[in-house]
């Protein structure tokens, strides 16, 4: 089986947690992110008829006064951007980590997570925004932690990208 | 050749006006030969280098090094003499050069070697400390010494109690586990998830309190019973779950775990991509690292106990058994002692059996018998017996008595070496018996005059009856009444077993048939009436068969009543006919026959008359005594 490392990146309260918590298999309670300050948590996708065995390091969110442990994305295969779409200021730390985390790492896959997507009436990235995004070459990807919107199509489509290479 | 072309060409540039008029011809072959020619100018060039030059060489050979380096080993082969030359040329110049170098690589080994084998010293002390002068430490001193080794060995090896109960093989930068075993009593999380979670909190801890340093490992967690032991390389960690108080030389297999597993599989390890088949081939050596020691349970004081009581009772019941048979042998051999016709020479026990040597007469009691009264196992016992005849009077009796057979009314008694016969037998049987006892030995004859002759008595009991008969008649009447006429037929039976009887004895016998009437009537005419009745009886008998000579006939008339008339019925009881029996040449044996019933004396002469056959045929094949 192929085992790949997986982490959520992302500002403070964007829904890292939300978004994993509901499809993956926990084992460790989430007083680790305040401890430790990452929990991990396992997912298992089919992938073009292979197993993939997905170890998700959901890290702290990164706000004003802490700074995420770039050391903890060491040896990931690939990683989510989650941004609050009714919060445009965690776009714009979706930006500054990505520049850290291609500092630490490399480039290696990833795909940005527009969350929150069924609080429409509260967004503050429109559509222009996500298209410029795309033209940027960013991968982009609307979910909802609440629904479940989008959410499998994400891990889908990150592993997709691992495997590729 | 090359310089021909060469020449030729050159001819073809000449400004000789002679050679002008053939530039067609020079252009014509220019033309035809031209790219041959180059191609030719340009393999002339290569051959005459005969050596590459060293910029095309430094283009090709990390190529041409990593290919052949990838195909065989002839590489290394080829490189080994020449890197040890260029190591020893670098130490002789300048060895600081080369510890520069290998200080960061082999400082921190050094420290990790010198820190177990500290704490192994610790380890060691302090269970020499607790241990050494104790019972328990005397003891594992006497094994020290036996095996050559340290005490504080020996008593560590004993007192540690652990069980390294998991192993994870994980991929250091990724956190990913390459491959993990389990002990069978230990329970494992999803290996994946501890793997990742140890490895974010190294990496929190290395992140949180770590100088910066890259040598910088977390190398313990401990908590509760559990801690765990981590070593680690450059590409994996290996991490070790261990329960209790492990000895430090399980941190040293660890290491020489991992180094094994670094060696073996770093290619796969650098390039790890998330595929961990490569890695399955680890697990066994994984495996042999779940080492464990259990300590011996403590004794329950309850077991110890009841396994004492158990003790106690099994010796108890044991020396009870023992008793007991010891007991009840002896008992069987005081009774076999006093079993006449059994002389014991010699018992003993042997290989848990009893071994019983002596004489014994056929006629003593059977000692397999006797065992099984005094509640011995006969499987237990081996007799070794020798025959032989006793001369206990009881056995002379029974060996008499198995070769006379005596009926059941004659008893035997031994006095003086003489044989006393009592009670009473056929004729038969006491003639026999007088003349097999001579050849019996162990007494010097037989008495039979207590022995009562039951034929002789016989005779006597017969004569009564025939002379009790009487026959009745009507007056004047010589017929026999009819309702005894079954009687004639009685009598002559009576008179044939009489007459076979006196025949035994050589004795002769007469029954006189007397003839009686009452005393009506003429003395004359009576005396022929009761002639006439006699004659009528004996007709009747000797018609039944009896012997005309035995029978005589009286008639007597009234002369002699049988009763007193006094009355009709005294009249017609006298009307009659008895009889007279006289036994002629009589033995003297009848004078001291005691009285028996008629029924015992029958009896007798049954036993004696069944038995007499058989007495002759045992008397033919008895042998002397």
């Amino acid at each position: 089986m192929i085992k790949k490392k997986i982490c959520m990146l992302g500002a403070f309260s964007v829904g890292k947690t939300s978004l994993v918590q509901r499809f993956v298999k926990s084992m460790f309670s989430e007083k680790y992110l305040t401890t430790v300050g990452v929990k991990i948590d396992k997912k298992t996708l089919s992938v073009s008829g292979e197993d993939v065995s997905l170890l998700l390091w959901d890290i702290y969110g990164e706000d004003e006064f802490q700074k995420v442990k770039m050391s903890y994305l060491r040896g990931a295969g690939g990683y989510f951007l989650v941004v609050d779409m009714t919060r445009r200021n965690t776009l714009d730390t979706a930006f500054v980590l990505r520049e850290r985390a291609r500092e630490a790492v490399g480039d290696i896959p990833f795909i940005l997570l527009l969350n929150k997507s069924d609080l429409e009436d509260e967004w503050e990235i429109d559509d222009t925004a996500i298209e410029e995004l795309s033209e940027e070459g960013f991968s982009v990807i609307k979910t909802s932690a609440k629904t479940g919107v989008g959410v499998e199509q994400a891990f889908l489509s990150l592993s997709r990208k691992m495997l590729e290479g | 050749m090359r310089d021909f072309f060469r020449r030729k060409t050159s001819e073809n540039v000449s400004d000789d006006p002679l050679v002008q008029g053939d530039n067609s011809l020079i252009e014509l072959r220019r033309l035809l030969v031209g790219p041959l020619q180059k191609q030719f100018d340009e393999m002339q060039e290569l051959m005459r280098d005969q050596g590459l030059h060293p910029d095309e060489i430094s283009k090709i050979l990390p190529e041409a090094i990593m290919l052949r380096s990838a195909r065989d080993k002839q590489m290394v082969r080829a490189m080994e003499p020449l890197t040890e030359e260029a190591i020893k040329a670098s130490i002789e110049k300048d060895p600081r050069n080369l510890v520069e170098v290998l200080v960061p690589v082999m400082l921190p080994a050094i420290k990790r070697a010198i820190t177990t084998l500290i704490k192994e010293m610790i380890q060691s002390f302090s269970a020499t400390l607790e241990h050494g002068l104790s019972m328990r430490g005397l003891k594992w001193r006497y094994e020290a010494f036996k095996s050559k080794k340290p005490f504080g060995e020996v008593a560590l090896l004993h007192s540690l109690v652990y069980q390294v109960e998991q192993i994870f093989l994980i991929h250091k930068e990724s956190g990913l586990v390459l491959q993990h075993v389990v002990s069978d009593e230990a329970v494992a999380q999803d290996p994946d998830m501890v793997s990742a979670m140890l490895t974010a909190i190294q990496d929190f801890v290395r992140d949180s309190f770590g100088t910066g340093a890259k040598d910088e490992n977390l190398e313990n967690l401990q908590f509760g019973d559990r801690s765990v032991w981590i070593e680690q390389s450059s590409q994996a960690v290996l991490a070790g779950i261990v329960w209790g108080t492990a000895p430090e030389d399980i941190r040293s297999l660890l290491r020489d775990t991992l180094d094994s597993i670094h060696f073996e599989q770093l290619d796969n390890l650098r390039a790890f991509d998330g595929d961990t088949e490569p890695f399955e081939r680890t697990e066994g050596r994984l495996t042999e690292c779940l080492k464990n020691q259990v300590r011996p349970r403590k004794q329950n004081p309850l077991f110890l106990w009841t396994l004492l009581t158990l003790i106690t009772l099994g010796i108890g019941s044991g020396a009870f058994f023992l008793i007991r048979d010891h007991l009840r042998w002896k008992d069987y051999l005081e009774h076999l002692h006093e079993a006449p016709g059994i002389v014991i020479t010699e018992a003993e026990r042997r290989s848990g059996a009893y071994h019983v040597f002596g004489l014994r007469d056929t006629l003593a009691k059977d000692p397999v018998a006797m065992l099984r009264a005094s509640k011995i196992d006969p499987a237990r016992v081996r007799f070794n017996w020798e025959l032989y005849h006793s001369s206990h009077p009881e056995f002379i009796i029974r060996r008499i008595t198995s070769i006379l057979r005596p009926p059941s009314t004659v008893t035997f008694e031994i006095r003086d070496n003489i044989l006393y016969g009592k009670g009473s037998a056929s004729h038969q049987w006491i003639e026999e018996a007088e003349k097999l006892a001579e050849a019996i030995p162990g007494i010097l004859g037989l008495r039979t005059d207590d022995i009562l002759d039951s034929e002789l008595k016989r005779i006597e009991l017969m004569s009564e009856k025939i002379e009790n008969l009487l026959f009745f008649f009507d007056t004047v009447s010589t017929t026999v009444k009819p309702d005894q006429a079954h009687l004639l037929s009685e009598l002559s039976s009576d008179i044939g077993e009489l007459d076979r009887l006196t025949q035994i004895f050589d004795k002769t016998f007469q029954i006189e048939v007397v003839g009686h009437t009452d005393a009506k009537g003429s003395d004359q005419r009576n005396l022929e009436i009761s002639q006439r009745r006699a004659n009528e009886l004996s007709d009747r008998l000797l018609a039944a068969g009896v012997r005309e000579e035995i029978l005589i006939t009286t008639g007597v008339g009234a002369n002699e009543p049988l009763r007193e008339e006094l009355s009709e019925a005294d009249r017609e009881f006298n009307r009659c006919v008895n009889f007279r029996v006289t036994v002629s040449g009589e033995d003297d044996r009848t004078d001291v026959l005691p009285d028996l019933p008629p029924e015992a004396v029958e009896a007798d002469e049954g036993e004696t008359e069944s038995l007499s056959e058989e007495r002759k045929a045992d008397s033919a094949t008895l042998g002397p005594l």
